[in-house]
């Protein structure tokens, strides 16, 4: 498992949800989406968070120290938090 | 005189059973068996069970429901307390029917409040909310136009994934390249297996669209 942050760039010709959505990524937004998390991502805390008792804010310091240390910056915190809550 | 012999006949067949399980596997055997064993098996439910009522489950469209559900972040009512079945067809309301409910009581009868709500973290108070309008838009708009029209998109990913076990192929589909259309949107994605060839793709990208 190898978590991590890229930035791609989309034209919006077509919903950029949905090919976000086809490339295996969930958006935040559907017209005008700056994060995008990994359905991968969401099935496994989605499965933790059956397995284990919920807690979202755990999960999200967590994430951001890992990425923290590894050079990168979740600045939008909030809006993983959404598309968590919205899968 | 059938009640007395049935220890011993099932006695009999399970001695059977045991030295050839092979034998299980026959379907008229498993049929005799299943009528044999029928009796012992006495009814414990005095009310109809819920396969009766399967054919009484109505699916109506979303519009026509009754509203007593809050979104979330917003006080006011907004869906039915009935899951939502999402299709290709539009959005559908599961209605069970007074005649076909069981004795349990309904969320609302247990917890004696209106709402379902689930708290994103970030709000205090629904009522005291300033963005309740906001977030009622919100919530309707992924309830009713986004998360629909996801639905066949995301099927066939997990079709075309292998069910997201292989995201390799359908991330290695770069999408339009630039028309006049449309205008670039820089998206940050969090990868939860992260591709040395996907992150060049996206950086010869990114290079293309600044130059």
């Amino acid at each position: 498992m190898c978590i991590g942050i890229e930035k791609i760039v989309l034209c919006t010709c077509k919903s950029p949800a949905l090919q976000l959505l086809s490339r295996g990524l969930f958006p935040c937004a559907p017209l005008e989406p700056s994060l995008a998390v990994d359905l991968n991502m969401l099935d496994f805390v989605q499965s933790l968070f059956v397995h284990a008792a919920p807690n979202i804010t755990a999960w999200c310091d967590t994430l951001e120290s890992f990425l923290s240390a590894r050079n990168f910056k979740l600045t939008t915190r909030v809006y993983f938090i959404f598309c968590l809550y919205i899968y | 005189m059938f009640a007395a012999c049935l220890p011993r006949v099932l006695a009999f067949l399970f001695d059977v059973s045991k030295r050839h399980p092979f034998l299980l596997s026959f379907p008229p055997i498993t049929r005799a068996l299943a009528v044999i064993m029928a009796p012992l098996f006495r009814k414990t439910l005095s009310q109809p069970s819920m396969s009766s009522h399967q054919n009484d489950v109505l699916l109506v469209p979303v519009d026509n429901t009754s509203l007593s559900r809050h979104s979330s972040g917003f006080g006011g009512p907004m869906q039915d307390i009935e899951g939502l079945v999402y299709t290709t067809e539009g959005i559908f309301s599961q209605i069970i029917p007074d005649s076909a409910r069981q004795s349990t009581p309904t969320i609302q009868e247990a917890n004696n409040q209106p709402a379902i709500h689930i708290p994103l973290g970030d709000e205090d108070d629904d009522e005291d909310d300033p963005d309740a309008e906001k977030k009622q838009a919100q919530w309707l708009r992924w309830t009713r136009e986004v998360i629909p029209a996801m639905v066949q998109p995301y099927l066939s990913l997990l079709r075309g994934s292998g069910n997201l076990s292989n995201l390799a192929n359908v991330r290695s589909d770069v999408g339009c390249s630039g028309c006049e259309v449309g205008r670039w949107l820089t998206v940050s994605c969090i990868y939860f297996e992260r591709k040395p060839f996907i992150i060049i793709l996206w950086y010869l990208l990114s290079y293309v669209h600044r130059h």
